[in-house]
Parts: structure tokens; C-alpha cells; sequence
């Protein structure tokens, strides 16, 4: 029986060569896209973890700028049982206006990165080499973060200068630095690494000094709790404070997309090649209808009868698999460079690299599987009626025939092309389908692209619309800074509009007399808008903005109230508004509360008109002497 | 096809067909049903050679359907070797047809993607009582004692309308079946390339086999022992013929037995006669 149905598939692979060979390379494009993708997710979790594990990436980490009394949070670190390791790690923080990376013209001046100079840490938080050591440069030597090796085109010893004027001191590229915590260029601080003597020299001239405050937990996932346990113990807290999962996640955001871009695409692939197998299937089975009702009639099994039609659609998945998983073999590294380059090439355990094969090998699996599913109306043939010579039961529906001659005008061939749509509405719909899946796979990167590039996406993920937004880091100034941005951006001509915003953190009330400390962004919200899911923006003293998240956590929907602590007095707030956030966690909140400017964090925004120049560069230049 | 004759005469007793109350009606709407068959009892007997003649739309075709288990009757009851078909499911009837009888249809419909060799032992493979082996020995046999042996690895494309028939029969042999079914076997063919089926299944028929066909010809009929006649669903009259003269070779007296001849223009006469009386 083998034998025959080999015998059938070289007669059949040269009768109907043009349509296998596009059904081929569409399942084999498939296969090589879905086993690829597949190739890059495993690659990109395997190298994160690798990364993550080889760094000792903290668990959790509070910046913090200004004074610091290191005994204090030595002492609750140490008497916190969820604290497995801890460190205080101090950074210079180097302006870029005197810093120049190779032969750049321009110094980081324009740069978007908050930079500072570290030395390789002691326990944990490693910063890594292209082998995923713990890099230790020598006495002039610097480790760079891999993102200005791209960004300003750098290579192994090259120079990099630091010129405040009254210092100024040059390093030799000894490497180019994995920082798990830092590595993605969305994370807008890089770390230099350098050796202890250098580092000391830079401590006694720049005068910018911040903390990382990094713990490593016994607990993983325990990190919420001990955020938690921090603020309480109110311990030193001007700045973020970020948690290990969204390093994570900003590791994975670029090249994840990418993956998730190929994989959506593969299977659009699929779906073309599927309608394809269904369009010619359908047309075998329509061909050979008397062939099939005989075989029926003289008593061949249906399952057989379907084999045989089945055999070369098994043939051409599995070659075709087998075809697309060798190309992307070939193609893997390729695809994997940046990975691998960014995020170390780490060997996946076994089990995970079976995912790509296995990926080819669904796709194949798909088809075939589909194949057999379309060959299914094999059944709906009738012995009877395929020798007494009647068409294909529900095959050729009778659809109201038009008459050739309708009017006296209607040229007879359209009107047969109207007759032969009318007729095989299936047929058509099938080949709609087909152009729209084909529309689809050009237009996904196209719309990935444009999403990316529309302002209004910032809108919904909980920054409101505006040309530039400033955020004002936590030093000891930041009160009178503040002022002085504001006076500077309302005096200027350029500005149209601009609203400052002061993030402050507010006691919440719950209802059974627990209290809870909750960042909340204040200010005037009416001027520039954000999306929001439900509801509209605060306005009044007493109205509340709450993050899908926050609300969830804190059970409460449009029209809902809570009591916030404000200036030592209850006032209880209502909920005017929902929207979608990524920043901060996830969690924030907005209300229009006037708050002193003594207090935390701030963020301007300033509206321009839309003909002048509206990248960053001509701020920072301007907004320096603020943020330096 | 020489000693068949004694084999012939022990097989006679049993019954391969029982047909009681056969009745099929087409159902062509809502009340409105076409009664095709109408209540037909018929029986046929081991090694008969029977023709079932009658106008366009009697029922010939629609009676071959339903005793073969191909078409589903309304009402009645089929015994097969005395198992009855009403009873069975699809599959075991597919079965019983694929082992205990042979098909020959006035168009084969062979498969395009097969030899005309592997279309012949597709069914004995599929069948699988015999090995590989035996299957493609049987298939040699047949295709020698019809004689396209020549044409045995050509495309079904590559032969003659004739030669396509003599396929089919080849086909409906390769499992040994009890009973040949026809229905217009010689329809497409001149009435040479008819006259040398007939020989063909002649022969078959002298081996043994219980041979049963529809047709319109009466030289076709005038080959076979008894010809029935039907009428709006119902057998009307049945006439039994003797055993087809063989020459002193034994063979058939088709083209080549030329004192055959003579009797077969006699035996056509005759039959057309009585179907002349009956007003076909
Ligand atoms: N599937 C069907 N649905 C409805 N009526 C049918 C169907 N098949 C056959 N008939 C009708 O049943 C009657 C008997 O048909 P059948 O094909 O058995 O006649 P026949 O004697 O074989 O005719 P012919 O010599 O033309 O082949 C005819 O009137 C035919 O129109
Ligand atoms: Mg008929």
C-alpha cells in the first residue's frame, strides 16, 4: 500500500507542480518564520536568565540622591529576614556635557542618558563582559555600556574623556559592559566601570553623588513586601524604585516584539497556505467526484479513499517543515546577533531547544492536519450520485441563475462573469479571504511601525500628550529648581502650553482603619489630555484618577470614593476616572490637590507649536542647569 | 476457462441475490416522492447470468443499486449469501462489495495519478485478504486473459475505450468476488469492442461467477441465460435462454467461433421477438 501511494505522489508532484510549489514555500516560509520565532523567544529567556543569574541582578532596587545615612539602612537591612544580601552602591553622576566617547564629535551634552561612573560591585549586581564575567578594568581602563558601542561607534580602546574644565581625566576602552539592570536603551541611566584608584580621583573632583540601595532576596517574589517594609521604615527614598521583573521585561521589550512580530506573521502564513490547500483540495475533490464515487461504490473504505489524497499533503508539510526549520538553522545566528550580543549567548537547557523544531514541526503539522479536515467532505460524496452523474453534493449550489440574456445591453461576458461568481460564492469568498490575509501580512510591520511612532501611544499608556516632558530628578534643591523651571518655561515665546505636575505621596484610609502610602501625581490635568478607559479627568479638589492597576488593587470604579490624608485632614475623593499607565509600576494616581513644592518628585510639560523643532536636544541644552 | 462447467453446475443451488418487497422510492420534496422500485422480488441463483432489460427510467439502474448496497432501499429486504443488507452499516456494506462483489460501470473512472496496472490492484490491496504478492500474480492473470497486458504501465490516458473496459473487468475480478454487477458495460462501445466484452464476461461467467447486467442491447442480452424486463419499478416478464454455444475449443463463440455465429443471430431474433411483444 506504501508502495502505491508512493507511486501516486511522483505522478501527482509532476501533474500539479505549480500550485505544490507555491503551497510549499508557503508552509515552509511558515515553518522557517514560526521555528525562528520560537528560536528567538527561547534565545532571549535564555540569555535574560543567564544574564540575570551570571550579574546577580538585585532583586530590588531604591535609588536614592542626596545625604545618606548608610549605618540606618545597614541596620534594617541586616534585621529584615526577607534581605538575603544587600549593598549600597555609590555612583558618580558625571554631566554629559563633559564627557566624550571616542571620536564623537559632540560631547553627551545632547545625550538622553543619565550617566554615571561605578566600580565593579563586590557581592551581587555584577556588571558583565562579552563572556559574562565580572568585568575589572585596570588602572585607566573603562568598561562602557554596550548601547554606545552602536549608538556612538565605538571599539575596544578607544578613548573616553571627562573634562569639567577644572578636571579632567582619559580612559582606554577595555571592554563593553552587560549591565542587567541597565542594558536596554529605553532605561534612560547607563554605568561606566572603573578601576578603584580612577574612581577615587573622580569622587574627590565631581562633586554629583547617588545611591543604588540593592537588595537580593531569599524570596524572589517577595520584593512587593519589602518595598513596603522600606517605606515604612521611612529610610532614605529620593528616587525610583524598581523591581527585578521590570529590568525583565525592558530586557525583553525590544527583541520580544520582534519575536512576537515573526511569530504573527508566520501564522498569517499559515493561514494563506491553508486557504491555498483548501482551494486546490476542494478543486481535486470536485475532479475527481466520479473517480471518488466509484472508488466508494465498489467498496474502497473512506478512510482509504482519503489517504490517497491525503498522502501528498503529508509529504509537502513534512518536507516542507523539515525545509523551513534547516533554513532558519542556517539563518538562526544571524537572527539571534543581537540578542546574543546585547544579552550574552548562553546555551538554552534541552527542553527548550526543542521549541523550535517543534514549531516547524506544528506548522507541518497544521497543514497536514488541516488537509485531512478539508478531504473530510470525501464522505459527503455519494457513490449513487457520482455514477448517475449528478455534481457535488453542496458543491455547486444553484444560486438563483441569471439568464444570459437580461437586458439588451449587458454584454454576455460579464454577465457569465457575474453568473460565475453568483454561482460559486464559496470559491470567491475564498479568494477574498486570501487577498485580505495577504493585506494583512503587509500591513502588520506597517501598523507595529506607526503605532510606535504615533504620539496619541503615549497617551494611552498614562503619559499625557505633549511635545516634551521634563522630570525633575530628587536632590536637595528640587523645590527651588522647580521654580525656577517653571518661571524659565512660562517666560519663554516657544512654549503654548505647559503644566506642572508634582508627584507627592498621600496616606490612603482604607475603610477597615489600616493606611497605606500611595504616589500621587497633582496638578493641572485639564491641559493636556490623556486617554482614559472610563471616565474623564479630575477636576476639582475633590476627584481622584486612578491607574487600571490601582483601581483594581483598590476595588473601586467610577463614582467609587476613597479618603486620602491630606495636610493631616480626611478628605475623601472621588473617582472621576480610569486610564492605562506603564510608568512608575504601574500604580499611580492623579488629582488636582495643591501641594507645597517642598515635596518629591516633578514633572513639567510643555506644549510647543507644532512647526518648531521639537527633539529634546534644544531642551536639555536649555533645562540642564535644572536636571544637572 | 475450459473445466469451469462441472464447478458451474455444484454452485447452482444456493441463492447469492434474495430480493423481497424490494421498494425505493426517491424522496424529490416535501410529499412528493418518485417511486422507483415497487415492491420487486427477485432471487439469483449461483453461476446465473442474468440481463435486466427495460426503457430509460424503468428502474434497471436504481434496482442494481439497492441490491448491491450501494443506495439505501425504502422498504423490502436484500439477503446477500443470506445475510441481509438492510441491516448492515455503511462500512460493512463497503466491505461486502469490496470482497463479495465486482463493479463494471459503462465509464470506469479510473484514478489519473495511477498506472493502469496499480488502478487494478488498488482494490486488491486495499482488500487485503491476499498478500502483495498474490494480488499483483492475480492481476497479471487477468490482464493476460484479457489481453492488455501490453498497456499494463500506461497512463489511463494511454488507452482505448475498449481496453478501458477490459480494465474495469480486471478491477472488478482482482478479489474473487461472488457476483459481477454491470450496469451498461458495453454502453460506450461500438459493437465490436461490445461483442469482445461480452466474450470477456462470457468467459467469466463460465468460470463461475454469478453475472447480473443492465442493458439496452439486445445482442448484449441475447449473451446471457436470462434476460428480465422491467416496467415503471416492476419486473414485467423474465426469459430464460440456454448456456451461450461454445465451439469444439471450448472457447466462446463471440468473433472468433464462427459455428457459434449462426445460433447467436438466432438466439437475438428470438429475444427481440419477445421483447417486440413486450413493446420495448
Ligand atoms: N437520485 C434520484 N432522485 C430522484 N429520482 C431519481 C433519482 N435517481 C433516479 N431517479 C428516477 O428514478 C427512475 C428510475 O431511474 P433509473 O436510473 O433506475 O432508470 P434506468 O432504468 O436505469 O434508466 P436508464 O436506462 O436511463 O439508465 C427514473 O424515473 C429516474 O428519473
Ligand atoms: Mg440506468
Amino acid at each position: 500500500m506504501m508502495a502505491i501511494l508512493f507511486r501516486i505522489l511522483r505522478r501527482d508532484a509532476v501533474r500539479n507542480r505549480v500550485i505544490m510549489v507555491v503551497i510549499f514555500a508557503l508552509v515552509a516560509m511558515s515553518a522557517f518564520l514560526l521555528s525562528s520565532g520560537a528560536g528567538l523567544i527561547v534565545q532571549l529567556k535564555t540569555s535574560i536568565d543567564a544574564l540575570f543569574a551570571q550579574s546577580m541582578a538585585p532583586h530590588l532596587v531604591q535609588m536614592h540622591a542626596g545625604e545618606l545615612d548608610r549605618k540606618q539602612v545597614e541596620g534594617w537591612a541586616a534585621a529584615n529576614p526577607l534581605v538575603d544580601q544587600y549593598q549600597i552602591v555609590e555612583m558618580i553622576t558625571v554631566d554629559g556635557s563633559h564627557l566624550t566617547l571616542g571620536s564623537w564629535p559632540s560631547t553627551e551634552d545632547n545625550g538622553v542618558m543619565d550617566i554615571s561612573f561605578v566600580v565593579q560591585n563586590e557581592h551581587f549586581d555584577f556588571l558583565l563582559d562579552r563572556n559574562n564575567q565580572p568585568m575589572l578594568p585596570g588602572p585607566g581602563e573603562i568598561g562602557v555600556p554596550l548601547y554606545y558601542r552602536e549608538a556612538r561607534d565605538l571599539a575596544l580602546g578607544d578613548r573616553v574623556r571627562i573634562d569639567t574644565g577644572a578636571f579632567s581625566r582619559e580612559f582606554r576602552i577595555a571592554g563593553f559592559v552587560r549591565d542587567a539592570m541597565m542594558n536596554p536603551s529605553i532605561i534612560h541611566s547607563k554605568r561606566f566601570l572603573v578601576h578603584q584608584s580612577d574612581y577615587a580621583a573622580l569622587r574627590s573632583n565631581l562633586p554629583g553623588i547617588e545611591y543604588l540601595i540593592e537588595f537580593h532576596l531569599s524570596d524572589a517574589s517577595r520584593t512587593g513586601e519589602l518595598a513596603a517594609a522600606y517605606t515604612e521604615a521611612r529610610l532614605p527614598d529620593r528616587g525610583p524604585s524598581v523591581d527585578h521583573r521590570i529590568f525583565r521585561v525592558f530586557n525583553a521589550l525590544t527583541d520580544g516584539m520582534v519575536a512576537a512580530v515573526v511569530v504573527v506573521l508566520s501564522l498569517l502564513l499559515m493561514l494563506i497556505a491553508v486557504l491555498c490547500l483548501r482551494f486546490t483540495i476542494v478543486a481535486t475533490i470536485e475532479e475527481d467526484y466520479r473517480e471518488i464515487g466509484v472508488m466508494k461504490a465498489i467498496g474502497m473504505d473512506r478512510r482509504d479513499i482519503r489517504r490517497i489524497y491525503l498522502i501528498k499533503y503529508i509529504a509537502l508539510g513534512g518536507i516542507a517543515a523539515v525545509a523551513g526549520y534547516l533554513v532558519s538553522l542556517a539563518a538562526g545566528p544571524a537572527l539571534r546577533a543581537n540578542i546574543t550580543d546585547f544579552l550574552g549567548s548562553a546555551e538554552a537547557p534541552l527542553m527548550l531547544q526543542l521549541i523550535p523544531p517543534a514549531a516547524a514541526v506544528l506548522v507541518g503539522a497544521m497543514v497536514v492536519g488541516s488537509a485531512a479536515l478539508i478531504l473530510r467532505r470525501v464522505h459527503r460524496i455519494s457513490a449513487v450520485a457520482a455514477l448517475r452523474g449528478r455534481a457535488v453534493d453542496g458543491g455547486l449550489r444553484r444560486v438563483g441563475v441569471l439568464p444570459l440574456r437580461t437586458g439588451r445591453r449587458a454584454a454576455v461576458n460579464i454577465v457569465l462573469g457575474i453568473r460565475d461568481v453568483t454561482q460559486r460564492p464559496r470559491l470567491f469568498a475564498l479568494v477574498v479571504g486570501i487577498f485580505a490575509v495577504c493585506s494583512a501580512i503587509i500591513l502588520v510591520p506597517f501598523h507595529f511601525h506607526s503605532t510606535l511612532n504615533d504620539p496619541s501611544l503615549t497617551a494611552y499608556m498614562g503619559i499625557s500628550r505633549s511635545d516634551i516632558r521634563i522630570d525633575l530628578r530628587q536632590t536637595d534643591r528640587v523645590a527651588t529648581r522647580f521654580e525656577e523651571m517653571v518661571d524659565t518655561v512660562a517666560a519663554d515665546a516657544e512654549v503654548a502650553r505647559f503644566s506642572p505636575l508634582v508627584t507627592a505621596r498621600f496616606t490612603l484610609l482604607h475603610e477597615n482603619g489600616t493606611q497605606e502610602s500611595m504616589a500621587v501625581e497633582t496638578g493641572d490635568f485639564s491641559r493636556f489630555p490623556l486617554e482614559f478607559v472610563k471616565g474623564a479627568a479630575p477636576r476639582g479638589e475633590n476627584e481622584i484618577a486612578l491607574s487600571v492597576l490601582n483601581a483594581q488593587d483598590l476595588e473601586r470604579s467610577l463614582g467609587d470614593s476613597l479618603v486620602l490624608l491630606v495636610d493631616g485632614k480626611e478628605r475623601a475623593l472621588t473617582v472621576s476616572g480610569i486610564y492605562q499607565d506603564v510608568t512608575n509600576g504601574g500604580r499611580t494616581a492623579k488629582a488636582p490637590i495643591p501641594v507645597e513644592l517642598s515635596t518629591r518628585g516633578s514633572s513639567i510639560r510643555r506644549g510647543l507649536p507644532t512647526w518648531t523643532d521639537t527633539s529634546p536636544r534644544l531642551w536639555d541644552r536649555q533645562s540642564h542647569n535644572w536636571l544637572g | 476457462m475450459k473445466t469451469m462447467n462441472t464447478m458451474n453446475m455444484s454452485r447452482t443451488n444456493s441463492t447469492v441475490i434474495e430480493a423481497s418487497q424490494l421498494t425505493k422510492n426517491y424522496v424529490l420534496g416535501k410529499d412528493n416522492e418518485l417511486p422507483a422500485l415497487k415492491a420487486v422480488d427477485l432471487s439469483i441463483q449461483r453461476g446465473e447470468f442474468v440481463a435486466v432489460m427495460g426503457a430509460s427510467g424503468s428502474g434497471k439502474s436504481t434496482l442494481l443499486y439497492n441490491i448491491c448496497g450501494m443506495d439505501r432501499m425504502s422498504s423490502g429486504r436484500v439477503l446477500f449469501n443470506g445475510v441481509e443488507l438492510s441491516r448492515l452499516p455503511e462500512p460493512a456494506l463497503a466491505r461486502i462489495r469490496l470482497t463479495n462483489m465486482g463493479f463494471i460501470f459503462q465509464q470506469i473512472h479510473l484514478l489519473k495519478n495511477l498506472s493502469i496496472f496499480d488502478n487494478i490492484v488498488l482494490s486488491g490491496y486495499l482488500c487485503g485478504n491476499r498478500t502483495r504478492r498474490e494480488v499483483e500474480q492475480r492481476a497479471a492473470e487477468l490482464m493476460e486473459q484479457t489481453g492488455i497486458t501490453e498497456i499494463a504501465g500506461n497512463d489511463i490516458t494511454q488507452a482505448s475505450g475498449g481496453q478501458l473496459q477490459r480494465v474495469g473487468i480486471c478491477r472488478a475480478l482482482i478479489n474473487k468476488p461472488d457476483i459481477i454487477f454491470g450496469d451498461e458495460p458495453t454502453g460506450a462501445l461500438n459493437s465490436k469492442a461490445s461483442g469482445e466484452i461480452m466474450d470477456l464476461l462470457g468467459g467469466v461467467h463460465r468460470e463461475g461467477t454469478t453475472v447480473m447486467l443492465v442493458t439496452h442491447d439486445v445482442k448484449v442480452a441475447s449473451r446471457t441465460e436470462r434476460v428480465l424486463f422491467m416496467v415503471d419499478g416492476c419486473i414485467v416478464a423474465e426469459k430464460r435462454l440456454g448456456a451461450w454455444p461454445t465451439d469444439e475449443n471450448g472457447s466462446d463463440g463471440g468473433v472468433a467461433g464462427v459455428g457459434a455465429n449462426a445460433d447467436g443471430k438466432a438466439r437475438e431474433a428470438e429475444l427481440a421477438q419477445w421483447l417486440i411483444e413486450l413493446g420495448f
